[in-house]
């Protein structure tokens, strides 16, 4: 089964995404709560797909996914935003982001796209 | 938030002590309507055969609608229609009060026309509390601008879908400065500054945080007040997708927590006690103006 690397500042966030996925048969490999963080475990786990989300202290999701994108251009991300972030949209697009979700996290529409992405 | 409010002015007139509210609470927690007390209540069918039906149910491992439209009594159009009424708050609170012989049904219906005066409602408004429409709920119980009550109906309805169906509004007060324990929160910029928060002065806030987290948490902690912060961040994802259809760009920034806070603000801080499953916290808004978050202790040096 796919391997997923969780990208979340917020604890309760990741837990949500985790046991979602893990129900569905996902294995969860590792969490980052910040870009930086998220960068380092994408290198040391390669995993099969990342969600990563847009808002985060620190580093956000955009300026890691350009940093992941750079060091590995195969590398699949989804990224979790608001419809209103658009500005941040257009730039995870311009990076080559493989598809966007948003929360609250709707469970029949997080399976279905990842099985997209990760075809 | 039916029965919290319609419970809490029962409670307030003295027809039912704070025990009977507990029980239909609880009650409501726990149960759907019955078909045939949708059945009734739309005039599909007399009370004498919706208790055929009951009686026959009983004795037959068969659903009330299938006895029904054997029958004859319902169509399959009917029971499509009362099936998608079971979550109906006012139909939940007779039946909690019948079930366990607090009020009869023609109690409920003239405290109700009682309510319905005390507070000038129209009867559409009647049909809004009754049916649990948060947006008319909250333009009838709170007076403010469109944004606002756009932002509160949203959270209020987020509440009641992740969080407790046991929801109730306190009386809104509008001040420039308040001081808190706790609190979780979210700013958004761009097209105006907002922000939305959760306050309390003990350990209130857990009622959101031990359901939304789905951890039993005890203390306001790092851990408790994240559940809260995700909650914000969830609402204003939301609301800032909403708000982008009509062309207008709110970012969102990462949500923040705080303990023993000054909240203040050149504009107006809109503070609407929420009660969530018998709990008091404090839902913070504030939209235009900036609303500045400090410490205490920051404050103290600063003054």
């Amino acid at each position: 089964m796919s391997k997923i690397m969780i990208v979340d500042d917020s604890r309760t966030s990741r837990k949500i995404l985790r046991s979602l996925l893990e129900e569905e048969g996902y294995e969860v490999i590792g969490e980052a709560a910040d870009g930086k963080e998220a960068i380092k475990l994408y290198d040391q786990l390669k995993p099969d797909l990342v969600t990563m989300d847009i808002t985060m202290p620190e580093m956000d999701g955009v300026e890691a996914v350009k940093e992941i994108k750079r060091l590995y251009p195969s590398a699949k991300v989804i990224m979790i935003t608001a419809a209103g972030q658009k500005g941040k949209i257009i730039e995870a697009l311009k990076l080559g982001v493989d598809d966007f979700l948003t929360k609250p996290y709707e469970r029949e529409y997080v399976l279905e796209t990842i099985h997209k992405v990760l075809g | 938030m039916f029965c919290r409010c319609f419970g809490n002015y029962l409670l307030e007139k003295n027809i039912i002590s704070s025990e009977q509210l507990s029980t239909i609470l609880e009650y409501r927690r726990m149960n759907r309507v019955k078909l045939g007390l949708i059945a009734v209540d739309l005039k599909l069918l007399t009370k004498e055969k919706a208790e055929e039906v009951n009686r026959l149910q009983a004795t037959m491992d068969r659903r009330f609608g299938d006895i029904a439209i054997e029958k004859g009594y319902l169509t399959e159009n009917d029971v499509t229609k009362l099936l998608a009424l079971q979550g109906n708050p006012y139909l939940i609170f007779v039946q909690a009060v019948t079930e366990n012989h607090i009020l009869s049904k023609e109690t409920v219906d003239v405290c109700l026309t009682g309510f319905q005066k005390d507070n000038e409602f129209s009867d559409m408004d009647m049909e809004a509390i009754k049916n649990g429409d948060m947006d008319t709920i909250v333009s009838l119980f709170i007076n403010v601008g469109k944004e606002y009550s756009e932002l509160i109906s949203l959270a209020l309805r987020n509440i009641n879908r992740f969080i407790s169906n046991d929801i109730a509004m306190g009386k809104l007060s509008i001040c420039k400065e308040l001081s808190y324990q706790h609190i979780a929160f979210q700013r958004m910029n761009g097209a105006y500054d907002a922000l939305l928060g959760f306050a309390c002065n003990h350990k209130e806030l857990l009622a959101m945080a031990v359901p939304y987290g789905k951890e039993e948490f005890t203390s306001i902690d790092a851990d408790s007040l994240d559940a809260v912060c995700e909650f914000c961040n969830c609402t204003n994802g939301l609301y800032a997708s909403k708000l982008s259809h009509d062309n207008i760009d709110l970012e969102m920034l990462p949500p923040q927590a705080g303990n023993d806070i000054i909240l203040t603000s050149e504009g107006d801080i809109y503070d609407l006690p929420i009660q969530v499953d018998g709990v008091w916290v404090d839902m913070i808004v504030c939209m235009r103006e900036e609303c500045k978050v400090t410490s205490i202790a920051e404050d103290r040096r600063n003054a």
